[in-house]
């Protein structure tokens, strides 16, 4: 925990973020800026193959997988990158099923976290993310978790989990988890 | 060996299920009872109310989904498909997920089988607070017994899997109460993977027990077919509309189906319930509707054994424990169980990244989870959350957490790190974002005193929804009477979750069970001569 944590402080300053931690309204506030700001992916398409996130999500939806898989991620690249791509296709499938209300708070997060000042002031990221590497999606990570400010714990959270449930649940990371998959005896008699 | 799939063999002697998202025109559906739902409630009142002799047409949001969807043990697959919003349903503001099934069977499909009848305090607190008369623990008992014997419930004789050890020679070597959990299964292969739906048909869930009944008696189910709005007039319901969804269940087709029945059962569980009431403007002359939802917030706690755990397989639930469910000052009491830990689930709750989540991830077969669920709901400051509906009519949960919840799961934190570390355990980790690892329960005790108990950096999670439109003769106070009819309109029932007046302090289903077949036995008596006639 780091109670006078910069980054926040910077954003306090800057007159952003004057809300108490957790309130919801903050969120408004802040997707309210980046509506003016004319980066909102609001009204933006799906990517071609994908139902929820768009072009300009991509690039932040495989970072993100990368970044919680961290040393876990298969050092061969090409079965890396197929892990990626597969942790995308996932995030895609949970984002589409969420309710509406619940939708309009994701898209509203995933607009700030592409939203440069957010990005370089509560995320410590100076690059975008379509040049950002996993390890800058860790200093994402880390600022969002020792923010005082609840509403960036709840970020770091919704965040933390997907990537970790996108990765995770894949056959390819079972091996890190020492987990063998279901009992082989009961899958031969399954499909006996 | 091939598993008989229940619905084949059904589909081929002429059981009625439709698919609502093939449907090319709108349709009007007509039937003497129609039921909302096919969870716990839902499933128990079909299988009554059909076997008097009632025409029932059941509608399911979700799938249909049988056990040869199962075998893969997948975990995404199952995730992604029979649970709310793909199991990432939350509290408005993040801070609880939620998991809440949505398929046929509803949440009976997916859930760990625990079968524990309502406590006695609990039935006392609910007539002497909200008015809920004949409810007593003798006058529920034969309730109780006859859905045991219907699903098979019965303490699990089998081991219990090492997961569930620890919680049980934790609680021995520090002289708490622990006991062996009973389960509704049949010939279970002791697997582990009920929270993906049971691959053998072993779990006693709706989709193999009460609903094959109904479809039997000629029950109509349509799946794939979300309630929209109830119409209200005259003090009845004189209709709903039900919008048709696509393979995926996540958008409307355009397609309507307009149900008209004599009496209408909501049994969509707790949040979905509430929210179908509110979006169709019903009477609520005290604004009770939504409120009081309950969830026994959760807390976990990871300690590493330098033992095999495996906690990803072996029947999920086997031991609880109740020492600190009824706190002699009267405070908020909490039960201890343990959760299934297979890759997805597990890493889901860490709250880690990168090769901090690794390295956790590495000892998985070496880590038990113990869990402790609030008993929320029984005090002023814990009088649960609410829920309300946003412009497009969909559900919105607001829960706050106050000072006495936030200081029994401090609680239980440390009793959860005492059981592990008097089992055995090299190192515990309270599910919190400022938490490490503990060598010690020394250290550890001495770090949980310290931790900010705050919405996010402390680990909440949810699979119990209860709550919204309680049930009691207190009409100030409750939205349905003790029979589960709503207290302002005449041919309306609420058979889920969502009855009770405040959490339970046991897992839900046989609760929901119990007061469900006693109060669709009265529906039935009520209903079936007036059917009878008109046949
Ligand atoms: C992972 C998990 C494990 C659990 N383990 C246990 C356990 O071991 N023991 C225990 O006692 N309890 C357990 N529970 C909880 C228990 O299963 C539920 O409390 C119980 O099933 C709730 O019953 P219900 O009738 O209220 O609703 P549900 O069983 O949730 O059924 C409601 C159904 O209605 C459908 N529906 C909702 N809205 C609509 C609509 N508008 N139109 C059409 N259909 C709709 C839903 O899709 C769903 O299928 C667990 C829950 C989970 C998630
Ligand atoms: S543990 Fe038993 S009930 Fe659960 S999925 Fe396995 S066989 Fe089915």
């Amino acid at each position: 925990m780091s109670p006078d944590w910069a980054p926040a402080t910077a954003l306090d300053r800057r007159g952003f973020l004057k809300l108490g931690a957790g309130s919801a309204a903050a969120f408004t506030l802040l997707g309210a800026s980046v509506q003016l700001a004319g980066c909102s992916q609001q009204a933006a398409p799906a990517a071609a193959g994908f139902r929820w996130l768009t072009a300009a999500d991509l690039p932040f939806a495989r970072l993100l997988v990368a970044g919680v898989a961290g040393s876990a991620l298969p050092a061969d690249p090409a079965i890396a990158d197929a892990a990626l791509e597969e942790g995308a296709r996932r995030i895609d499938i949970c984002l589409d099923a969420l309710d509406a209300p619940a939708q309009k708070e994701v898209r509203k997060l995933f607009d700030l976290l592409q939203w440069a000042p957010f990005r370089r002031f509560a995320g410590g990221v100076a690059k975008p993310w379509t040049e950002a590497t996993a390890a800058d999606m860790q200093t994402l990570l880390a600022n969002l978790s020792a923010s005082r400010l609840g509403l960036l714990n709840g970020a770091f959270r919704a965040l933390a989990k997907i990537g970790s449930v996108v990765f995770w649940s894949q056959p390819v990371a079972y091996p890190l988890a020492r987990y063998p998959g279901p009992p082989a005896w009961a899958v031969a008699a399954l499909n006996a | 060996m091939a598993i008989n799939d229940l619905y084949t063999d059904g589909l081929a002697k002429g059981w009625k299920i439709r698919d609502a998202s093939t449907l090319t025109n709108d349709e009007t559906l007509e039937a003497d009872v129609v039921i909302v739902g096919s969870g716990a409630g839902g499933g128990t009142a079909a299988e009554i109310l059909s076997a008097a002799g009632l025409s029932v047409l059941m509608l399911e949001e979700g799938g249909l989904y049988t056990s040869r969807d199962f075998k893969a043990l997948d975990e995404f697959s199952s995730y992604s498909k029979l649970y709310q919003e793909a199991a990432g349903r939350a509290t408005s503001d993040g801070a609880i997920p939620i998991l809440q099934g949505r398929a046929v069977g509803g949440t009976t499909l997916v859930n760990w089988t625990t079968s524990i009848r309502t406590p006695k305090p609990t039935l006392e607190y609910w007539a002497r607070d909200f008015g809920l008369k004949g409810s007593a623990a003798d006058e529920m008992a034969p309730w109780f017994a006859k859905m045991e014997e219907r699903l098979g419930i019965a303490p699990w004789a089998a081991e219990p899997n090492a997961n569930n050890a620890v919680l049980r020679d934790g609680c021995d070597k520090l002289g708490l109460h622990w006991k062996t959990i009973p389960r509704n299964v049949r010939g279970c292969w002791n697997l582990g993977y009920c929270g993906l739906g049971c691959p053998v048909n072993a779990k006693q869930s709706m989709l193999v027990t009460t609903i094959p009944a109904a479809l039997d008696r000629g029950m109509t189910l349509v799946h794939h077919a979300r309630a929209d709005r109830l119409q209200f007039a005259g003090g009845r319901v004189n209709g709903l509309t039900v919008q048709a969804l696509d393979a995926d269940t996540r958008h409307p087709t355009g397609i309507t189906l307009n149900v008209r029945a004599k009496h209408y059962v909501l049994a969509g569980g707790a949040i979905n319930t509430p929210a179908l009431l509110l979006r169709s403007k019903a009477p609520d002359p005290h604004q009770r509707i939504g409120q009081r939802t309950c969830v026994h917030p959760v807390n976990a706690s990871l300690a590493v054994f330098d033992r095999e755990i495996d906690g990803f397989h072996g029947a999920p639930q086997s031991i609880y424990s109740d020492h600190f469910l009824w706190p002699e000052d009267g405070g908020i009491g909490y039960k201890l169980e343990v959760p299934p830990l297979q890759p997805m689930l597990a890493s889901s709750v860490l709250a880690r990244y990168g090769d901090a989540l690794a390295q956790d991830m590495a000892q998985l077969p070496n880590t038990n989870v113990l869990i402790a669920l609030m008993r929320d709901g029984f005090h002023e400051q814990s009088a649960g959350g609410r829920v309300r509906i946003d412009d497009s009519g969909q559900p919105v949960f607001d829960y706050d957490v106050h000072e006495p919840l936030w200081n029994a799961l401090r609680h239980a934190f440390v009793q959860m790190a005492e059981i592990q570390f008097a089992a055995g355990a090299k190192s515990v980790r309270p599910a919190h974002i400022d938490a490490e690892p503990y060598a010690s329960m020394d250290e550890a005790r001495a770090a949980i005193a310290a931790l900010p108990m705050r919405k996010h950096r402390a680990g909440l999670v949810t699979a119990h929804l209860m709550g919204g439109c309680a049930m009691g003769e207190d009409r100030q106070r409750c939205v349905i009477d003790s029979r589960g009819r709503h207290h302002e309109t005449e041919n309306l029932s609420i058979f889920d979750g969502s009855m009770f007046p405040s959490s339970i302090g046991a897992n839900p289903q046989l609760t929901i069970y119990g007061f469900v077949s006693r109060n669709a036995t009265a529906l039935a008596e009520a209903l079936a001569p007036a059917a009878k006639a008109a046949a």
